[in-house]
């Protein structure tokens, strides 16, 4: 089986079925988004994240909202996986939203609070708060499709594509790859702590000395890790000189990405116009 | 290793840099959702801040690039777009490198020994890192409309009070205990990049 | 003129940086080409350090002194780019997880030729080639959380390996491994060895493996190069050998006792097959008596309370990615036991234990910990009844001082200050690390910074204490001390569960066993009795020790198959030697 988007001669991982793993969860090697070569899906995120943001016309806001959320489903990733995440974006925005709501002073008809320090609600901020939240989750879900179909490795390729420096690159896949070392470190640290009494109640004050307890061990197992790590890439030829690199994997093209791409970079080019130039697409 | 290869970049400082921008993001990510579901922990609170002054102090400008790519992967795993965060954590470059250039500049010694160590720790580690790095965090996600321009003295007054205290708890101790420990490593800098 | 010396060490000292002692004192070595020279002796004789020397980091990377040379090839390693050197010399480590540096096992074999700019098709020809020695085709796409602490070193050796290094150096390259996990990595090392030319240093603690793998093994003390020899002559020398924290492989141990009673003559048999077939010809098919045969001590039911400190009843438990971790366990511990816990990784060892303090709830059934529903326990009000020492002592320290480590615990049960300084005293003199206790933790080594860790779940004066992995990465002297610990711990009436892949140490201290496999419990027996079972111990990929292998392979002519220790089966044969 060669990997659509990378031109490689790799083979289906055996006893795990055919699912590859993402920044975040597994999906299926079938799935239509491994026919988009990574660099396509970088430029989409990108782009329609930033359209997502831009348009403030909620019925603009909700059908794209629509599109992703199909855009979504159609990555075949259960709900359940993503779920928390969507959880707690949402937590996130609701909490910004509400300080729009505290703090705007968008004038209407219908004044349905007013806050001492000036600031009020109206049928128009209600209006605009459901924007803002409705464009912030469009754009965070739009994320979310890239982070779940799309390897680390494929990002890499990509970022290579683009010639940046192979030092960044390398670097940046080092940093994705550490993450989950560092990740699973973290979580021993919490057992290891709660193990001896620690739990995460008191003062302010008092909890981040307790975070601290935390922290400091982490710091400690990092200082070895670099060292052995610094050994590990030398002893395999790593050298920050100009040399001659090649790569085992390619970015293969098709003609949907070429379509995909222009698609995309059209769309916030045409988003931009319409809402700056002509005052589309804007709150009115 | 010779004295010659003092002063030159190597690739520990790739690996050491790798490090610690996975250590920020794992801080803004995994962290920030845990420790915002603890009631009583107000926004602004991230555990990243009080280890950036640490990791540039330590490695020198690759702990100001962790601070920045750290928190920009930080945000982008927390849903924020990339065209928004990206200018957004310019932030914690101010955050990190004000203390970086401070303490290199009047040579000061990282683990705080002296009086006159603890007040340039203050002064730049703390204070005048923390005022750049929360006005520009403040106001920047106002033109991307994140929050109205009125709510910037309170946010701002939240973040900074925040990062005062984060830093003042958490920084001190580790600079003192770890210093030495980070002086070790082939992957400390005396200067900026090397 | 054609040089057959592939590696030649000569009169080499080095001394790290910022330190008083060499750490390597006029080292002396030569190893021809295609030889396997195994490299073996106690925690911090020098072995990495001669690795790193060998192998190019010393002195390009690593800043200290250096006397001496170290000819690779006939070249100065000293006046060759790092880069020339490492394409020769491969060097594998001892963690996994930090030398695996990309996000996929095709990513990390490549990694090394796309340094070296190699074709796409060299490229494809050597990661096919590397990863069928080692056994890992069809892994190309794996991510690294995907795989196991073996096939993560596996893959390893393969980046190495697609190199094509004329030396391969393996440092302790199977120490941070579960039982599977080292006989996937000798085997892979093996079948390197029977297919190229490959000269190989291996430095290894497990000596009953590295007799199998060596031409020549030498000794590391104290930075000196102290014995080298073919390791038919080198594993003779027990007691000497033994004294600088070397243990020779059982069946060499127990022929060397037999020949010190003068009961045998004879060479010293350095492998299992040697050791059989010499009792074989020596009692000439006889068959032993039944009355030399050992009878089990029973254990006094008095000595043990009846009272269970543990009750595990029907328990389950899934992990939140839908994992199911253990199925159905049962299980009764009373106080004063001293039981391990064994399975291969991931057969749900450390979960199991993990419901004892409370980290982990129980997904279905019931966990009682001395009277208390684990359900509705906090782990703060368990951990004053449940120990829990990590298998990273590192995890847990962060003081500034042993003291004020050792106290944090009962700190957070909020004892008085004077309660906290007598446990602190009483858990600091249990571990022996009472004088060192204003010293700051990490200005020891492993070995101390686990007792420190121990002390310090000692101080909560907890009734249970499970020990997770306390054997993992340590030199067999370390692992024996820190047994003998538990050991002195439980004559004091503590229970001690002990998680470990250790089955010498095992045979040696533990009285009863639990055994996990993919989720349950396969069997709950005392040590004689669960050792005896060989078949259940290779279902959950289990290896007895050599000596109980050995018993059991004799089994025809009367031995039992439950012998334990060599010094078990030292008093069985001089029974029988002698009649």
């Amino acid at each position: 089986m060669s990997c659509p988007s990378c031109g490689d001669r790799s083979k289906p991982p055996p006893g795990t079925g055919i699912r590859l793993r993402s920044f975040l969860f597994y999906f299926s090697p079938d799935s239509p988004y491994q026919k988009i070569n990574p660099l396509t899906k970088l430029v989409m995120m990108v782009t329609i994240s930033t359209v997502a943001f831009i348009i403030e016309n909620i019925y603009a806001n909700l059908i794209l909202l629509l599109i992703i959320c199909a855009g979504l489903a159609f990555a075949h990733i259960s709900f359940g996986s993503f779920k928390k995440v969507i959880i707690a974006i949402s937590g996130l925005l609701l909490i910004a939203a509400l300080t729009h709501a505290f703090f705007s002073q968008i004038p209407g008809d219908i004044v349905y609070f007013n806050f001492p320090w000036g600031s009020y609600i109206t049928e128009r901020t209600i209006h605009y708060v459901t924007i803002f939240y409705l464009k912030f989750l469009a754009a965070s879900l739009a994320n979310l499709i890239f982070l779940c179909t799309t390897r680390e490795t494929d990002l890499i390729v990509a970022l290579r594509f683009l010639h940046l420096p192979y030092i960044l690159c390398f670097m940046f896949a080092l940093t994705l790859r550490l993450m989950s070392i560092l990740l699973d470190d973290w979580w021993a640290l919490i057992q290891a702590q709660r193990a001896r009494g620690m739990d995460f109640k008191g003062s302010i004050i008092e909890r981040l000395k307790k975070l601290q307890q935390i922290i400091f061990p982490l710091l400690t197992s990092i200082f070895k890790k670099i060292e052995d790590t610094n050994y590990a890439i030398l002893a395999r030829g790593f050298t920050l000189s100009d040399v001659q690199r090649t790569s085992i994997r390619q970015l293969r093209w098709r003609f949907f990405d070429y379509f995909l791409l222009t698609l995309s970079i059209v769309l916030l080019v045409v988003v931009i116009i319409a809402k700056y130039y002509y005052g589309y697409l804007s709150f009115r | 290793m010779t004295e010659k290869d003092r002063g030159e970049i190597k690739p520990i400082h790739i690996v050491s840099c790798a490090f610690c921008t996975a250590v920020m993001a794992i801080l803004c990510t995994a962290a920030g959702f845990i420790m915002a579901a603890i009631p009583g922990l107000p926004l602004g609170f991230c555990p990243a801040v009080p280890i950036m002054v640490p990791f540039a102090l330590w490695f020198g400008g690759w702990g100001v690039i962790a601070a920045y790519v750290g928190c920009a992967i930080g945000g982008v795993a927390k849903g924020i777009p990339v065209a928004i965060t990206l200018p957004w954590v310019i932030n914690d470059i101010f955050m990190a490198g004000v203390p970086l250039v401070a303490f290199r500049y009047l040579k000061a010694n990282p683990e705080l020994k002296t009086k006159r160590d603890w007040l340039i720790f203050v002064v730049f580690g703390m204070t005048v890192n923390s005022f750049f790095a929360c006005t520009w965090g403040t106001i920047i996600p106002v033109y991307f409309g994140v929050w109205p321009a009125k709510a910037v003295p309170v946010i701002w007054a939240q973040y900074i009070v925040m990062s005062l205290i984060l830093i003042g708890v958490i920084t001190p101790p580790i600079l003192k205990a770890l210093t030495k420990r980070a002086k070790k490593t082939g992957a400390y800098t005396e200067g900026i990049f090397a | 003129m054609k040089v057959i010396e592939e590696i030649v060490v000569k009169d080499l000292w080095w001394r790290y940086k910022d330190r008083r002692k060499w750490t390597l004192k006029g080292i002396n070595l030569e190893v021809k080409k295609g030889e396997s020279v195994g490299i073996t002796g106690p925690s911090g004789a020098g072995k990495t350090t001669l690795c790193m020397a060998i192998c190019g980091l010393i002195p390009h990377e690593i800043p200290g002194e250096m006397k001496g040379t170290v000819k690779v090839s006939g070249t100065d390693t000293g006046s060759m780019e790092l880069r020339d050197i490492v394409r020769n010399v491969g060097i594998l480590f001892q963690d996994p997880e930090t030398q695996f540096v990309s996000m996929s096992v095709l990513d990390e074999v490549a990694f090394g030729l796309e340094n070296f700019g190699y074709s796409s098709d060299e490229m494809w020809r050597r990661i096919e080639w590397a990863l069928k020695i080692v056994g890992m085709e069809g892994y190309e796409e794996k991510h690294p959380l995907e795989l196991s602490g073996g096939e993560k070193q596996r893959v390893a050796l393969a980046s190495i390996l697609a190199l094509q290094p004329r030396i391969l150096v393996l440092d302790e390259p199977t120490s941070n491994l579960d039982a599977v996990g080292r006989e996937d990595v000798f085997s892979a090392i093996n079948t390197l060895k029977e297919r190229s030319g490959t000269t190989m240093i291996i430095v290894e603690h497990d000596t009953e493996e590295l007799v199998n793998l060596v031409d020549r093994v030498i000794l590391l003390y104290g930075g000196e190069l102290i014995s080298e020899s073919a390791p038919e002559e080198f594993f003779r020398e027990v007691d000497f050998l033994k004294e600088r924290g070397v243990w020779a492989p059982q069946v060499t141990e127990l022929y060397y006792k037999l020949s010190q009673s003068c009961l045998l003559r004879c060479k010293l048999p350095i492998t299992f097959d040697m050791a059989q077939r010499i009792i074989r010809d020596i009692l000439n098919d006889r068959k032993i008596s039944p009355s030399w045969l050992l009878s089990e001590k029973p254990v006094a039911r008095d000595t043990l309370d009846v009272r269970p400190v543990i009750a595990v009843k029907n328990l389950w438990y899934t992990y939140p990615d839908g994992t199911t971790a253990l199925q159905g366990i049962d299980l009764v511990i009373h106080k004063g036991e001293y039981i391990a816990f064994l399975g291969r990784n991931g057969s749900g060892k450390t979960t199991l234990a993990k419901h004892f303090i409370g980290l982990l709830k129980p997904f279905n059934g019931q966990v009682v910990i001395d009277g208390i529903d684990v359900r509705g326990a906090s782990v703060k009000e368990l951990a004053s009844k449940v120990g829990y020492v990590f298998q990273n002592p590192d995890h847990q320290l962060f003081c500034e001082s042993i003291e004020e480590e050792v106290g944090y615990g009962p700190k957070n049960l909020g004892l008085s200050k004077s309660e906290v300084k007598k446990r602190v005293k009483k858990a600091l003199e249990t571990v022996d690390m009472f004088p060192y206790r204003e010293e700051h933790p990490f200005s020891f080594g492993k070995a101390e910074r686990q007792r420190i860790a121990v002390a310090s779940v000692l101080a909560m004066e907890p009734r249970i204490i499970v020990v997770d992995e306390p054997t993992t990465g340590q030199d067999m002297g370390l692992s024996k001390a820190m047994m003998s610990l538990l050991d002195c711990l439980n004559k004091k009436g503590k229970t001690i569960i002990v998680i470990t892949h250790n089955l010498r140490l095992v045979a040696e201290h533990a009285k009863r066993v639990v055994i996990l496999h993919e989720g349950k419990l396969l069997l709950d027996a005392p040590t004689r009795r669960a050792f005896a079972q060989s078949e259940l111990l290779r279902k959950a990929h289990l290896r007895p020790p050599q000596i109980t292998q050995l018993s059991q392979a004799l089994r025809d002519i009367g031995f039992p198959s439950d012998v334990l220790t060599v010094d078990e089966m030292c008093n069985l044969m001089r029974a029988a030697l002698s009649s």
